[in-house]
């Protein structure tokens, strides 16, 4: 299980990166999330939705419903152009940090 | 058959209350779930498992409700959907509101003791706002309120408030920054006006300057302001001194005589002066006329007009001050030390305490003291509203228990209860009101004014609901937050226990109600005690049947002598003496510089004077420590002069038959022989020691002549002192007072001062037990059990009121004991106001003390008594 501190630090910078490949709504996201880190973030709606609500509050995401087939409609959220340059800096300062800690863990870094 | 609609309606209606979720946010979270059990179903579960396993999935509800109320705001401001959340808001208020009435009626009893509790208290303020407001409100209706002043004469012996009569003059001559300015005189001696037959003496004639109008704003009826008081001779008077001499006959061009022997011309009528003025005249002539009807001296060499200034818009007060620091100089001589003052006229009445005010003013102390109590008897009253809440809260637990069950948070419950002190606080206005209106009299008497509660007033709602927000704020906050910091799952397994920390709390909010009862109670015992010392000590003379007449008829005052003759033929009267100045309890003539034959400048002493005649001493009842007194000879002793006992000592004499014969020299050069030395007499208040003063003789103008005359039949011997008075002046009415009266209005402030601290005392008490009633009556429910278990056992009723009410008692002693050394200081710091004092006794203490533990006992007994005399069977048998 990865640490709270980590995923909530890593929540904003995720959905992002996500949002930057193309429009998605809640549910697909958490599901996209959870394959592409093997079950290792597992986050839940109650956590996920807020930061969503508040992206959109700081301009970041924009958001529309769309209607569905069958029940309610779906809210999908989109990335704006101040998203994608909060990105690249989050992404610089992620980029940055991680060097850091490869150059300590050097040759004995392993990808079990 | 699992229906999904149904159980996700169920569930979404759980999110009901929870005003963090919008619609909108609900539907997200509903497709969700419906997305989640499809693709659960999907994997082969059936559609209940898979509904309530996404459900689990959401994650931990607390935790995500609070994940959303932290976006709550940004979203709300996102949306502008302020409205929305008001609306939400007002909803629950509804529920609030619902509450609490439920609660007011189960529980009549305390609701009624919080409400009355609280009443008092605002009601309290509601007065003290009330006399704040008008006193402040003094000279502000003046047009030019905000750039008019009064000259002062600051010396290094004291300020002034009058100053010379050349100063207006001057002023205008040498500063364009004047706009205006007027002079105000008032003759120490009130004129007799009078219309054919009917006169009065007038005590508010004043004289000013044809600029008077330019200066203060009294609106005239009749006449014009320009030239009203142009001409010599002429007067204006107010409507109600019209009416009074003139019926509803118009005034204009009459004429009325001025002291019997002038003729005055009506030349305006004015509105009658409000009575937040410091000044109230009735009467105002043309200062032209002040030299033909009295003396010149006045204009050329007194220092008794009070000067009034306007500044031009936008001068600054200091500027002027500035530019006229020389100003003294350059009239009195290089080396004189005086200065002029600006004082605003605005703040006369309650921050001028200089010398020679036109009447005593009052102080901008009272008002913070009267606040500061108000403020005081207030906040007793919040207490026991906390402390009564608190005590129940036992009963208000299960509910708290009930709402955080169903999803309350703490911030809700907080709100619920400050809502309900904020509703019983409105209430307590309400009623108030009423109470303000019932106790307005009482409050006319106290302050010699004549308020009124005028609701339409907007400061007056607006300081009564802001009141009501405050004290409903103050008195919930402890409830509030105690009441809402309970666990549901202890108070609904009925595990609820009174925490340590209240009740500590509790008895030192009892504690601190009764300290400041018994101060309050010490300081009005204290008060009377002093007062009664005052009247009770003796002056030095006697004050007890001695009637005081003014004489302003020349006629009469050529022929005292022989009306004084006339009156000491009645067996009623036992002595007349006169005095051409003043006498004890008016202010006397002050400033004159006495030294002996030889002694340098600085030896000199500053000391009062009178001048009376050779039947003063004697008539007074004043002893004489040395030599004897005028004897009549006027000529013989045209230079005879008393000295009393603090005279001669600052003269430098060890005793007083030591300055018997002595030569003295008054003022710069007149020389006199000390003839006699009077024993000190109380002459000014006492809370003045007892200064030198020289008495001259003087028989040809008395002012005043005293009566003393015996105590059986005093109107019948009136009567007759004013028969034999008309025979000698028909014209001047006869008009009297009792020396005792005068010299009781030296303290009537203190009087008043005792009775303000008298009520406020009553009121803490009646609070204080207001809030004892309500908690010896919890106390006594919650030991019912207790109670029936110790009467089934065997104990007595006594022993079970002692055992029910000792903790009371005790709390009550340990107030005493705060409160006495705060009393103390208080009252020590008090007393420093008086030259001659009571030495504050223990006993004063005791007293106050036991009326506390008396009054605490009768309250708390009552619900002891009850408690005790209860049937066992009935309290053992319920739960």
């Amino acid at each position: 299980m990865i640490s709270k501190a980590l995923v909530a630090a890593s929540l904003k910078p995720i959905i992002l990166s996500l949002l930057a490949h193309g429009e998605a709504y809640g549910y697909e996201i958490l599901q996209r999330i959870e394959n592409l880190s093997d079950g290792k973030l597992q986050w839940t709606a109650g956590t996920m939705y807020p930061v969503l609500h508040r992206l959109e509050t700081k301009g970041l995401i924009t958001a529309h419903w769309r209607p569905s087939e069958t029940g309610p409609r779906r809210k999908y959220y989109r990335l704006t152009s101040k998203g994608s340059r909060v990105l690249e800096v989050e992404k610089r300062q992620w980029l940055d940090v991680h060097a850091v800690l490869l150059k300590l863990w050097g040759p004995e870094l392993s990808f079990a | 058959m699992f229906d999904l609609d149904k159980a996700i309606a169920s569930w979404r209606r759980s999110f009901r209350y929870r005003r963090v979720f919008f619609e909108d946010d609900l539907e997200e979270l509903e497709r969700h779930v419906r997305d989640h059990t499809a693709w659960l179903v999907g994997q082969g579960r059936p559609e209940k498992e898979a509904f309530q396993e996404a459900l689990r999935k959401v994650g931990d509800y607390a935790v995500m409700e609070a994940e959303y109320r932290k976006v709550f705001w940004a979203k709300t401001k996102h949306r502008r959907n302020l409205l929305r959340a008001f609306v939400g808001e007002m909803s629950m208020l509804k529920n609030y509101v619902k509450v609490a009435l439920r609660n007011l009626q189960k529980h009549k009893g305390y609701a009624f003791i919080n409400v009355a509790g609280l009443a008092v208290g605002i009601t309290s303020c509601l007065l003290i706002l009330l006399y704040g407001q008008d006193e402040v409100r003094y000279d502000r209706f003046h047009a030019h309120a905000d750039r008019m002043y009064r000259v002062l004469e600051a010396n290094t012996a004291e300020t002034n408030a009058s100053s010379m009569f050349f100063v207006a003059d001057r002023l205008v001559e040498a500063y364009p920054e004047v706009q205006a300015a007027t002079r105000l005189f008032r003759h120490w001696e009130a004129p007799l006006i009078a219309l054919e037959q009917t006169g009065y003496i007038e005590d508010q004639f004043f004289f000013a300057d044809s600029a008077f109008f330019d200066v203060f704003s009294f609106p005239l009826l009749r006449g014009d302001p320009e030239t009203a008081l142009d001409a010599p001779f002429s007067v204006v008077l107010t409507e109600t001194a019209a009416r009074q001499y003139f019926g509803d006959a118009d005034p204009m061009g009459r004429t009325m005589r001025y002291n019997t022997r002038h003729e005055l011309r009506i030349t305006g009528v004015m509105q009658d002066v409000p009575s937040q003025s410091h000044f109230r005249p009735d009467f105002v002539a043309a200062m032209p006329t002040l030299p033909l009807v009295s003396y010149a001296r006045i204009q050329e060499q007194w220092k008794v007009f009070y000067t009034y200034v306007v500044l031009r818009e936008g001068v600054p007060a200091d500027d002027l001050a500035q530019k006229a620091e020389d100003f003294y100089r350059r009239h009195y001589g290089p080396d004189s030390p005086a200065r002029l003052l600006l004082q605003p006229v605005t703040e006369i009445h309650l921050r001028s305490q200089v010398a020679n005010e036109i009447e005593a003013n009052s102080d901008v102390r009272y008002l913070y003291l009267l606040s500061a109590i108000g403020l005081l008897i207030l906040l007793i009253a919040c207490i026991n509203y906390m402390n009564l809440a608190t005590a129940r809260s036992a009963h208000r637990a299960r509910e708290v228990g009930m709402r955080k069950m169903a999803g309350a948070y703490r911030g809700q419950i907080v709100r619920q209860f400050f809502g309900e002190s904020l509703f019983l606080s409105l209430l307590a206005l309400l009623l108030s009101v009423g109470l303000a209106r019932l106790l307005l009299p009482v409050l006319n008497q106290l302050t010699g004014k004549a308020l009124s509660l005028d609701l339409g007033a907007g400061w007056l709602l607006a300081g009564g609901i802001g009141l009501a927000l405050w004290v409903g704020l103050i008195a919930g906050v402890y409830p509030a937050l105690f009441l809402s910091r309970f666990h549901p799952a202890e108070v609904l397994k009925g595990q609820f226990r009174s925490s340590r920390h209240g009740r500590w709390l509790r008895k030192s909010l009892v504690v601190v109600q009764f300290a400041t009862s018994v101060v309050l109670l010490i300081g009005t015992l204290v008060v009377y005690q002093q007062l009664d010392y005052v009247r009770a000590s003796k002056l030095g003379f006697d004050t007890e049947q001695v009637v005081v007449i003014p004489v302003q008829d020349p006629e009469v005052r050529r022929h005292y002598a022989t009306l004084c003759e006339e009156w000491l033929r009645n067996p009623e009267v036992v002595a007349v003496g006169a005095t051409s100045s003043s006498y004890p309890g008016r202010s006397h003539s002050f400033g004159h510089t006495v030294k002996r034959v030889g002694a340098s400048e600085d030896e000199a002493v500053v000391m009062y004077r009178n001048w009376v005649d050779s039947s003063f001493v004697g008539t007074l009842g004043l002893e004489l420590a040395a030599g004897r007194g005028f004897s009549g000879a006027r000529e013989a002793e045209e230079t005879a002069v008393l000295l009393n006992e603090a005279a001669v000592q600052a003269l430098g004499w060890t005793a007083p038959e030591a300055a018997l014969g002595e030569t003295v020299l008054l003022g710069a050069s007149e020389e006199r022989m000390v003839l006699g030395v009077v024993k000190d007499f109380h002459f000014k208040s006492l809370h003045h020691r007892i200064e030198p003063l020289i008495l001259t003789p003087q028989y040809h103008t008395p002012t005043n002549l005293l009566v003393r005359i015996r105590p059986r039949e005093v109107p019948r011997t009136l009567n007759t002192l004013q028969a034999t008075w008309e025979r000698f002046s028909p014209g001047q009415p006869f008009t009297y007072t009792f020396l005792d009266d005068t010299v009781e209005a030296l303290y009537r402030a203190d009087a008043r001062w005792g009775q303000v601290v008298g009520y406020a005392a009553l009121l803490a008490l009646l609070i204080g037990c207001l809030g004892l009633f309500g908690l010896a009556a919890f106390s006594a429910e919650q030991r019912t059990k207790e109670v029936g278990v110790r009467k089934a056992l065997g104990a007595s009723v006594f022993g079970l009121v002692a055992l029910l009410s000792g903790d009371f008692l005790r709390l009550v002693g340990v107030a005493f004991v705060v409160a006495a050394p705060v009393a103390y200081a208080i009252m020590h710091h008090w007393l420093e106001n008086f030259a001659y004092r009571i030495e504050m006794s223990w006993q004063t203490f005791l007293m106050a003390g036991l009326i506390a533990l008396l009054v605490a006992v009768v309250t708390v007994s009552y619900q002891a008594i009850k408690a005790a005399l209860a049937d066992p069977v009935k309290s053992l048998r319920y739960e």
